[in-house]
């Protein structure tokens, strides 16, 4: 499936890691936007169509977490959904993330697959597949 | 503490490396930073990054700068004739950024620690007296000096 994908970390060899790794994971016609933190982000949200973001959490200028937590106060953006890709993978820090309004999270190190188990149901995938079957089952010649 | 925080190290870097990095790495020893060698090889380089929580202080790694030139090749899937040195350095923080927060995760009790912002240091300002684990990362060696405050 090809996607509007944005991938916001501080490091651009992580960014270019990720943007590999989606390649590999099956998203490789996507659009790539990069943004090397939250608040460079959210102002490239406003100005092009994102279907999914990947954010890192420690990042200067605006964390991932104060990134999530501002974008989904803003309406034009309550849809989209964020994964959040770090180290930092401890019970708390995972909780609080998704109490902030994030849909997933892949730890680094990671992998194609790893990064395609969150990607998958999150963008519904598995659900498209489902109503495409459905759909040819009512099909009435 | 520290001794399970060291083997946590060690593991973590084989298992970034592998998966990250695409480059066989074997476990070797520990030891200091003097024993390490990386001292005396004016192309290393060093990056560092503090933790906070349950065990404070800061961990340090020092890769050589023929085998960073290879990693950041393998992590970016660019020639080095394209990698500038900003580039390398960025790598090597995110390697470091990647081994201290699997390593300390595998020490966990759920309430975790912070880890600050990676930064490039310079080898000479380490203590050559701290404990250091050597992993050989493809006939070259990476060290990961461990410097607890508490």
């Amino acid at each position: 499936m090809v996607y509007s994908i944005l991938i916001v970390d501080d490091s651009l060899p992580m960014r270019s890691v990720i943007k590999k790794t989606l390649g590999a994971a099956g998203y490789g016609g996507s659009e790539i936007l990069e943004a090397q933190n939250g608040q460079e982000a959210l102002e490239m949200m406003r100005h092009n169509w994102v279907d999914v973001v990947l954010t890192d959490y420690n990042m200067p200028v605006m964390n991932g977490l104060d990134f999530i937590l501002k974008a989904k106060k803003e309406d034009l953006f309550s849809d989209i959904p964020f994964i959040v890709v770090s180290t930092e993978g401890n019970e708390d820090r995972i909780t609080q993330f998704m109490e902030s309004g994030a849909a997933g999270y892949v730890t680094k190190p990671f992998t194609a697959e790893s990064i395609r188990d969150v990607m998958v149901p999150i963008l519904g995938e598995g659900e498209d597949e489902d109503t495409i079957d459905e759909s040819d089952d009512d099909l009435d010649f | 503490m520290k001794t399970q925080l060291m083997k946590a190290m060690m593991t973590s870097i084989s298992e970034v490396v592998e998966t990250m990095f695409f480059l066989p790495a074997e476990q070797e020893k520990e030891g200091t930073v003097l024993e390490t060698g990386l001292l005396d090889q004016a192309d290393a380089v060093s990056a560092a990054l503090a933790f906070t929580g349950e065990i404070s202080g800061r961990l340090v790694m020092m890769v050589p700068g023929n085998l960073l030139s290879e990693m950041t090749e393998n992590f970016m899937g660019e020639s080095d004739d394209k990698l500038t040195r900003e580039l390398k350095y960025g790598t090597l923080k995110e390697l470091l950024n990647m081994v201290c927060g699997n390593a300390l995760r595998k020490l966990d009790s759920g309430h975790g620690f912070d880890l600050g912002i990676p930064e490039i240091v310079d080898g000479e300002t380490i203590p050559s007296e701290l404990p250091a684990a050597v992993v050989d990362v493809a006939d070259a060696k990476i060290a990961a000096v461990l410097d607890i405050q508490n």
